[in-house]
């Protein structure tokens, strides 16, 4: 690679970016709204129902039927909104803007030609998504991804129950 | 007359004291610092950010330690998510979830810092009788080989098929149970880290630790830091200060943050910096951890979890070196390092009881185009952490991944996955060859650190370091760095008894310093 290649694609990579986190910031560029999944009895502490949402789009693919449950799914979403409300405000903001981007259309069009927001998506399509996020050239996609799929396993592998069902044996007994 | 523990958040009103000696951070380095400093009759005080959590509060349920004893709740990393970083935030800080492995600082490493910094009162003679007097007080002992468990053992008998140089470890503990919950805290206060034994020897010698406060600034007016300035904070308010205001007025105080936080307190008291060495040249032993399967149980989650090392490749001459130890392995710490997804996540979850692993870490900061991490402030005071990463680098965490599939292999794994994301399926030693066709850049390598080391540099040459050997502030006369974050370079072997024996000889030091000047 030549120097002039190398600081070209530093420089598209840090419009790319910049641009990045502007959709993903702002919801009012947002072609098409979230669908939305049904609210667990609980209140939210942090996420909205649309973030609500698309978390539990993206837990469906980390931990997928029949690894997991719909309400187990929906225990883990919970915890996550725990961990975030007491979360400091970089945290929060991070990944707030990290579903929001996620689930953005203008960014989906502009980086895959592909409009649709991935709450709309079947499984397979949003498979793909996180596939192409994971593997991206773009640092801040892998990073999305990464910190999508690690607050999610480490939330759900939380719960005692689900870490027996794993073989896990959990303390030993009566020690303390 | 003794001191006291005193939990932070239960204060409701503003704190202003005076005292000879401030102390921030109660870790490795805080706590013998305390140690040494009350016990020659000097008045401290503790300030500790995380909470006075003990035995009781060592649940060993991952899910709820991990958010009361770790850093940012264990989600600390670089800036990039690349890797992720475990340090600990509470009275005690990384001693009382460490895994209790004990070195002393080797030779060469020694030998470098006096040729490269300077550092020419930094012998293995001088720090050996700092060494046996840490050493003594934390029961370190040699781990017997029949107290290998199974994950480790992997190592030892891997190692030793392929010829390669292997160790039994030294721990600091008594009458440990061998249960595998050190990183929780030890619920049996088996573990001898400084909760249960320097800050206590320190409060009985007249001490006072301060739980939940954060030291937000120092003040310098003179050349002198006159005040240190805190803010209490209760866990149920998560990050947010809310509580107190604290102001102490000592003659010296001592920082004690460890690496990363000491550096970012440093910038966010405007310390005098021209030369930009605050917070550069951090190193972590950035971590790639291989894992195998196994026909029979393993159970990396019992039993003692470090035991044995191997430093065959520590001084390789192909690259950055890199040594090798194995990790204690639960659920939750294990699906966060995990680099498969979905389904193939969930067969290496519930492959967890037959799983054994091998941490290669690599010893950064040796080559002079090695710069480490760089830390900066955030627009809220708090620390980012930037990692500069090299082709030297990538080349170790290659070469370290295969010598841990290489080892796994050896000792009969059925199957190893490596760090790589998604990760690489290796059968046999024929397949390893494939691990040169992965990417290697951040996030398509699952890497972390245990082990936090410099920001504010120990050498001679104040335009290249922070302090001095005696971890003193090259500038400003009152204000001594006590903790990881002095180290020049990284160690090649766990860095808790390196902290011990040079803030050991530093507070010996400075306690007879202080003496004469009160005696005039
Ligand atoms: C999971 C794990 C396993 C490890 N295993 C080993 C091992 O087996 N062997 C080994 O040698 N090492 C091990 N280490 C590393 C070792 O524990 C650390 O290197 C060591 O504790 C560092 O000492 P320190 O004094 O630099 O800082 P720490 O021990 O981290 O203490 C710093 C303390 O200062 C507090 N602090 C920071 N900033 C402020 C502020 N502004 N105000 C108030 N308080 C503040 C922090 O909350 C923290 O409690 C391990 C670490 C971890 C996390
Ligand atoms: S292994 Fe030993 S030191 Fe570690 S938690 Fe268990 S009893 Fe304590």
């Amino acid at each position: 690679m030549t120097a002039g290649t190398t600081r070209r694609g530093l420089l598209k990579r840090g419009l790319l970016g910049g641009l990045l986190l502007a959709a993903g910031g702002s919801t009012w560029l947002a072609l098409r709204p979230s669908a939305l999944a049904a609210l667990p009895d609980e209140p939210l502490r942090l996420l909205t129902a649309a973030q609500y949402s698309i978390l539990m789009a993206v837990i469906g693919r980390c931990v997928p039927d029949p690894v997991s449950t719909l309400v187990q799914r929906q225990e883990t979403a919970l915890r996550i909104d725990a961990t975030l409300a007491g979360a400091n405000d970089r945290t929060r903001a991070d990944f707030t803007q990290l579903l929001g981007l996620l689930d953005n259309a203008l960014a989906g069009l502009l980086l895959d030609g592909n409009p649709t927001p991935f709450t709309h998506l079947d499984a397979t399509a949003q498979e793909a998504v996180l596939e192409a996020w994971r593997t991206s050239r773009i640092g801040l996609r892998r990073a999305g991804y990464q910190a999508l799929r690690r607050i999610i396993v480490t939330h759900y592998y939380a719960d005692p129950a689900n870490q027996a069902a794993i073989g896990y044996p959990g303390p030993p007994k009566g020690v303390l | 007359m003794a001191g006291s523990f005193i939990e932070g958040r239960t204060l409701t009103t503003n704190v202003s004291l005076d005292c000879d000696v401030c102390i921030v951070g109660s870790g490795a380095g805080g706590a013998t610092a305390a140690r040494v400093l009350a016990r020659a009759g000097l008045k401290v005080v503790v300030l500790e950010a995380g909470g006075y959590n003990r035995k009781d509060r060592f649940t060993m349920q991952e899910h709820e330690t991990y958010p009361l004893l770790y850093q940012e709740g264990m989600r600390r990393s670089t800036v990039d998510l690349g890797i992720g970083i475990l340090q600990g935030r509470t009275v005690g800080g990384g001693t009382v979830v460490n895994w209790t492995t004990s070195f002393r600082t080797p030779d060469h490493v020694l030998a470098h810092w006096r040729e490269r910094y300077g550092l020419t009162a930094l012998t293995t003679e001088a720090l050996d009788p700092h060494w046996d007097e840490m050493e003594g007080r934390l029961g370190v002992y040699e781990v017997p080989e029949e107290q290998i468990n199974a994950n480790n053992r992997k190592l030892w008998d891997g190692a030793d098929a392929l010829g390669w140089s292997r160790e039994r470890l030294r721990r600091n503990v008594r009458g440990c149970r061998q249960v595998g919950y050190c990183g929780m805290g030890c619920p049996f206060d088996a573990k001898q880290s400084a909760l249960i034994t320097l800050l206590p020897d320190a409060v009985e010698a007249g001490a006072t630790v301060i739980s939940d406060c954060d030291v937000r600034r120092l003040r310098i007016a003179d050349g002198r830091v006159v005040a240190v300035e805190g803010r209490f904070h209760h866990p149920e308010e998560g990050d947010r200060l809310t509580g107190p205001t604290l102001v102490l007025r000592p003659q010296v105080c001592i920082v004690s943050g460890g690496a990363i936080n000491t550096p970012a307190l440093l910038m966010r008291s405007d310390l005098p910096d021209p030369q930009g060495r605050l917070g550069r040249r951090t190193f972590l032993h950035p971590v790639a951890a291989t894992i195998g399967h196994f026909a029979d149980t393993v159970a990396p989650y019992g039993g003692i979890p470090q035991s044995v090392a191997s430093h065959h490749f520590v001084r390789r001459t192909e690259g950055m070196g890199f040594f090798l130890e194995a990790a204690p392995l639960h659920p939750v710490l294990f699906s966060g390092a995990l680099t498969a997804h979905g389904p193939q996540h969930r067969e290496a979850m519930e492959a967890l009881p037959k799983t054994a692993n091998v941490l290669a870490l690599l010893v950064d900061g040796f080559d002079d185009s090695e710069r480490g991490g760089s830390v900066t402030l955030d627009k809220d005071g708090s620390p980012r952490l930037e990692y500069h990463y090299t082709p030297r680098l990538w080349e170790a965490v290659r070469a370290g991944i295969e010598a841990g599939a290489k080892v796994l292999l050896a000792a009969g794994a059925r199957r190893v996955l490596t760090p790589n994301e998604p990760p690489l399926e290796i059968l046999g030693e024929s397949s390893l060859h494939r691990l040169a066709e992965q990417v290697y850049v951040p996030n398509r390598v699952r890497l972390f650190s245990a082990h936090q080391m410099g920001g504010c540099a120990m050498g001679a040459d104040p335009a290249e370091s922070v302090v001095d050997s005696d971890l003193c502030h090259h500038d400003v006369r009152n204000l001594h760095v006590m903790d990881g974050s002095v180290l020049p370079t990284s160690l090649g072997v766990n860095p808790q008894f390196t902290i011990y024996g040079l803030v050991h000889r530093a507070a010996t030091q400075l306690a007879l310093r202080a003496n004469a000047v009160k005696m005039e």
